[in-house]
């Protein structure tokens, strides 16, 4: 056992392992970068640094298999290395102060990239001018949503994933779900995680379509599914064909897309109001923002923009929190763990895009780099002092040689030379 | 003590592995009611109106939509239109639409610009489905090379003053027996992997009035 030991520390400790993985972070890099000319910013960062394993399918197969390691793989284990080597390679030395506090400055930024790519959310809050709005909708996750609209004040919501919706399984070959604030079982025939919205009449003979639903939309309408986009300015738009079963048999099949034309559908079941929708998924807060004002300003007699900016009123009713906020370029909002920053505005339509971002651990980079500013100073400080020490007394030296020999040669040579002091 | 090595390593890339996985998961909550969204327009060529249209207290068949759908400002190619040729509200599930109108009787065409992935079903499925939309008879394939006009046109000047030529197919339909009568002028080409439509439809006497406008506008179009 003891042996086992000793053969995992020498392979986390291994310098070896150090550069294997380097070299490994080469080539991944280098083949992410060709890769994104194809897959874009986000279809790279899911593929190749947000994965354990870079995944390819098998030609002519759905079956996909590891072809090399991931950002996760390749980034662990070089974190995993680089603190067993601190616990069994380094011992503390003031001497050696600033390299140990430059190196916990790296462990610190490993992680901080770990838990970002881990916890950091990225949403989109769209607010037209007079609108109040409490939720923010993801950039790319989409989300089917059963809504019970049958109290005045509020609506029950019971939330799918598209993650789930994709999901392969049950005796449909798609998730099924039993909810217990649903009346009916939801089953998913089918989901595409991209595809266009058109009316039956438009769309193409032999086009890959799909075929009329029982109810909604669909009865008209049907969707042709495209090949998924990876460009970092479009949106794939998910549709999916549902079927709700009630005790006494199938209320029908839908056709849902997320597609902003198409709006949630409504139905009526056991004396309650529904609306089945797909649509980006939402982040609700427990506060609110309305735009009060969006102003586009560019430089006189040009095109030029100068200023982008969304003055907000921020309310939250519990926190008693009522003021005034003025969103722009570099000067964003942070309320609630969120950070509001000004995404992208259309002045002529009145609407302004925030970008909403959660990133609990946003100040573990800040926190890094000062620990290897810290370090590398102190280091390069040691370095420096020792050297102006040596120097100095090696200055003192040559004087008080100079000094002996002066004195030596103002009086009789001696019947012996003294032999000079050595310095180093 | 290779093996041993093999194992610790494939058992912490696994421990890694397995806690990077987060389940999807069916959640719930309760939200105070929202204020009703502006609802869509839902005109579509043909009158037909989408399944959901007019549904609700709040149904609106003038109201523009939220957000455009498929509009022109994103699409893979660009053209010039002329100024006389009004452009339609944005309507979803087509890139960009024109209304065209003559001046001494008020008859009007529709331009609609579509595109779809692949070559969408081939050249006598589309024009087949173009005569059934005007109320005419299918034709069978022998018939097929008299109606369709294959066209070379040379797009716009390009930075370098080159012009890349563009092959269009172009099919031209009237039924003078429908009430009021319908003609349609369509052109279509490929790019990208999509087949692009440009269908004009409309009165007669205004279509054949604009051919040499379309054929004009034809020649604007050229990737974005």
């Amino acid at each position: 056992m003891r042996e086992n030991w000793d053969e995992f520390i020498k392979f986390f400790t291994s310098l070896k392992l150090t550069v294997v993985l380097l070299a490994l972070s080469i080539v991944l890099i280098f083949w992410a970068t060709l890769a994104q000319v194809e897959l874009g910013i986000w279809g790279v960062q899911e593929q190749f640094f947000k994965t354990f394993f870079v995944l390819k399918k098998i030609p002519g197969t759905e079956i996909p298999v590891p072809v090399f390691p991931g950002g996760y793989f390749i980034g662990g284990l070089l974190l995993l290395n680089l603190i067993f080597s601190h616990l069994y390679r380094f011992r503390f030395t003031w001497g050696k102060s600033g390299i140990q506090l430059t190196h916990s400055g790296l462990i610190l930024l490993l992680l901080g990239e770990l838990f970002t790519g881990l916890w950091q959310q990225d949403y989109q809050l769209r607010l037209d001018e007079g609108v109040e709005k409490n939720y923010s909708e993801s950039f790319r996750d989409q989300e089917l949503a059963i809504i019970d609209t049958t109290h005045p004040d509020y609506d029950d919501v019971v939330i799918l994933p598209d993650r789930l919706l994709a999901k392969r399984g049950g005796k449909s070959g798609r998730a099924e779900v039993q909810h217990p604030k649903l009346p009916f079982r939801l089953v998913v025939r089918d989901y595409y995680p991209n595809a266009i919205p058109q009316t039956r009449d438009q769309v193409p003979p032999n086009a890959p379509s799909v075929p009329p639903t029982t109810m909604g939309f669909g009865r008209d309408f049907t969707v042709i599914p495209l090949p998924l986009s990876y460009r970092q300015d479009q949106s794939n738009l998910s549709a999916a064909v549902v079927e709700l079963i009630g005790p006494d048999g199938s209320l029908g099949t839908w056709l849902l897309s997320a597609h902003p034309f198409v709006r949630p559908q409504p139905f009526e079941y056991a004396g309650r109001s529904f609306e089945l929708s797909l649509r980006f998924a939402r982040n609700y807060k427990p506060f609110s923002l309305k735009l009060l004002e969006l102003r586009h300003d560019v430089y006189p007699g040009t095109e030029i923009p100068k200023n982008f900016s969304s003055r907000v009123r921020l309310s939250e009713a519990g926190a008693q929190a009522d003021r005034e906020v003025l969103i722009y370029m570099n000067n964003p909002l942070r309320y609630g763990g969120l950070t509001f920053y000004q995404y992208q505005m259309d002045s002529a339509s009145g609407y302004s895009v925030l970008q909403v971002v959660k990133n609990p651990s946003w100040m573990l980079p800040y926190v890094s780099c000062i620990l290897m500013m810290a370090g590398l100073l102190i280091q390069f400080g040691i370095s420096l002092f020792g050297f102006t020490k040596k120097r100095s007394l090696t200055a003192a030296t040559a004087t008080a040689t100079a000094a002996v020999a002066t004195s030596a040669s103002a009086q009789p040579p001696p019947a012996k030379t003294a032999k000079p002091r050595r310095t180093r | 003590m290779r093996f041993v090595r093999a194992s610790l390593f494939a058992s912490t890339g696994l421990l890694l592995f397995f806690s990077g996985c987060r389940e999807a998961k069916v959640q719930s909550y309760r939200v105070p009611k929202e204020a009703p969204l502006p609802p869509l327009s839902f005109e579509m060529p043909g009158g037909m109106a989408a399944a959901n249209a007019g549904a609700g207290p709040n149904a609106n068949p003038t109201a523009q939509p939220a957000i455009p759908a498929a509009s022109a400002a994103d699409a893979a190619l660009r053209w010039t239109a002329p100024e006389s040729w009004a452009p339609l509200p944005p309507v979803a599930m087509r890139v960009a639409g024109y209304r065209l109108t003559r001046a001494d009787d008020s008859s009007t065409a529709e331009l609609t610009i579509t595109a779809f992935p692949g070559d969408v079903g081939g050249d006598l499925a589309n024009i087949n489905r173009w005569r059934g939309q005007i109320g005419l008879n299918p034709i069978s394939a022998d018939t097929l090379a008299t109606e369709l006009q294959r066209l070379r046109i040379d797009g716009p000047e390009g930075q370098e003053g080159e012009r890349k030529p563009r092959d269009f197919k172009l099919v031209e339909m009237t039924n003078a027996q429908s009430s009021p009568a319908q003609a349609t002028l369509a052109a279509y080409t490929e790019h990208d992997g999509h087949t692009w439509f440009f269908k004009l439809t409309g009165a007669p006497a205004l279509i054949s009035a604009e051919k040499p406008a379309f054929l004009e506008f034809l020649k604007t179009i050229q990737p974005r």
